[in-house]
């Protein structure tokens, strides 16, 4: 920028004195200078032994990496680091990354892995649920099991860990061509379905190689300590009638019905008011609601209350995959009831 | 009271550290000013590559820069990078440089002060302070 602007203001002063100075011989000073400053990059250029000497000065001079085809690129590799996979075949890992519509390959594309790890990637995300929450009704529990295995968690979780840098994955613009040269090529492949199977790619991979404890390993470290308010998916998925419910689950339980009573209120002759209101089985309180009208407070009361039982958490428990670790021995915990018909 | 949130949640977020923890740093640069100035050789032949065994998980690329100053330029998984100029320092700072860039969040450094702590259970009351209590009588 600095030369560019030096060149010009010489240019001007010089057409300014053009009676003096001739403007030819002005383009041609600048030309001078310009060839100057090219000589000078040519030298630097031979002084340094990374540079190719043999490059044209018209080429830019440090044109990016090429890899060669079916090479663990740097990148690859740092994300192998990364998500700690130490595959026993390290071509595992570009076979993992590598999806269907990529062409320019001779591995496998990862579509079986991918299909694998899905059901593995799945069945150890409900297995620690079924047990965590052994109350817990269905739909809310399916609920949980698709937010942590499903589409938007694992984009996110590919991108937060860079995977969706490395993915090799084509998009299939040339419809005609894709059709003669194979029928059942992927037409509607998404980067984002690509980051997907590879994320699954790489679950069933480490079972396939690594075993079923170094997979669930994965899924418990960077899958399930993710975060989910599990009290909201219940609310949403769940406890539509909550006061009729949490009347039969008392019933049911043989308890006293439960009765709702005021604990607190202010303002209620003002346009904002609040109530507190308290559920009570017999002198057990069993749940306590807010709401600026009774009838929402007691709504909150009763919600609370099936909160409590149907989300009961059960601590120091053992999966049943823990089997495969022969010094434990598997006791399993106590099946939870269903929740009641309403 | 705290805030309610009313949606259906459709995400389960990040907790870096809980489970595994991720380095947020995922590629370094050294652009370097040419091989001839000695102090940056000498980082380079002894201590980079000892560095970049040490630290797999960090893509590492030496680059010529002719005619600028040398830096180290960080990548970070948030998309952000982070650069720093090595100029004069003698192997050992430059090294000090590399591990800043290494153990970087990659987050723009800004004080917060509206709210101080970004949390997704957040307090009402804030952070609980011992020096704000009464004080604790055995």
């Amino acid at each position: 920028m600095y030369q560019k602007d030096l060149l010009l203001k010489k240019l001007r002063t010089m057409l300014h004195f053009s009676n003096v100075f001739p403007i030819k011989k002005a383009f041609a000073f600048i030309t001078f200078i310009e060839r100057k400053r090219l000589a000078r990059n040519y030298f630097h250029t031979f002084k340094n032994p990374l540079f190719d000497r043999r490059r044209k000065l018209t080429q830019k001079p440090y044109a990016p990496i090429t890899h060669e085809k079916d090479t663990i690129t740097p990148s690859l590799s740092a994300l192998g680091a990364r998500l700690r996979l130490s595959f026993s075949n390290p071509e595992l890992l570009l076979q993992v990354v590598t999806d269907e519509s990529y062409q320019n390959t001779d591995y496998e594309s990862n579509k079986t892995l991918s299909i694998l790890g899905e059901h593995v990637c799945r069945l150890f995300v409900t297995e620690y649920f079924h047990i965590k929450y052994p109350l817990m009704p269905l739909p809310a529990l399916e609920e949980v099991i698709k937010l942590y295995t499903g589409q938007q968690t694992l984009l996110s979780f590919g991108k937060e860990v860079g995977l969706s840098l490395v993915i090799r994955w084509e998009k299939i613009t040339d419809l005609k061509k894709a059709q003669q040269s194979n029928a059942a090529l992927p037409l509607s492949t998404t980067p984002g379905i690509a980051l997907m199977r590879s994320i699954h790619a790489i679950v069933g991979a480490l079972y396939q190689d690594k075993g079923p404890l170094a997979a669930r390993n994965f899924v418990h470290s960077y899958l399930l300590s993710r975060e989910v308010k599990i009290d909201l998916v219940y609310e949403k998925s769940c406890a539509k009638l909550p006061k009729r419910e949490l009347s039969l689950l008392m019933q049911r339980q043989g308890k006293i019905p439960p009765i709702s009573r005021m604990l607190k209120e202010t303002g209620r002759n003002t346009n904002s008011p609040i109530f507190i209101v308290g559920v009570f089985s017999g002198t057990e309180k069993i749940g306590e609601g807010y709401g600026s009208n009774i009838k929402m407070a007691e709504f909150r009361a009763a919600r609370d209350a099936l909160k409590s039982y149907y989300l009961t958490e059960i601590k120091d428990f053992i999966l049943p995959s823990d089997v495969v670790n022969e010094d434990v021995e598997y006791g399993p915990t106590e099946i939870g009831d269903t929740p009641v018909i309403v | 009271m705290p805030s309610i949130s009313l949606k259906k949640p459709t995400v389960a977020y990040a907790k870096n550290g809980v489970g595994a923890y991720v380095l947020q740093c995922r590629k370094m640069n050294c652009l370097i000013q040419s091989m001839i100035l000695q102090l940056q050789s000498e980082y380079l032949k002894k201590d980079l590559i000892p560095f970049a065994k040490a630290n797999p998980e960090v893509e590492i690329m030496i680059k010529p820069r002719p005619s600028k100053h040398p830096c180290i330029r960080g990548w970070y998984l948030n998309g952000r990078d982070k650069v720093i100029c090595v100029r004069k320092m003698k192997p050992s700072e430059i090294g000090k440089v590399a591990e800043y860039i290494r153990d970087h969040s990659g987050q723009k450094a800004t004080t917060r002060f509206k709210k101080p702590v970004i949390s997704t259970t957040e307090s009402v009351r804030g952070i609980w302070s011992p020096f704000h209590t009464q004080k604790h009588v055995i």
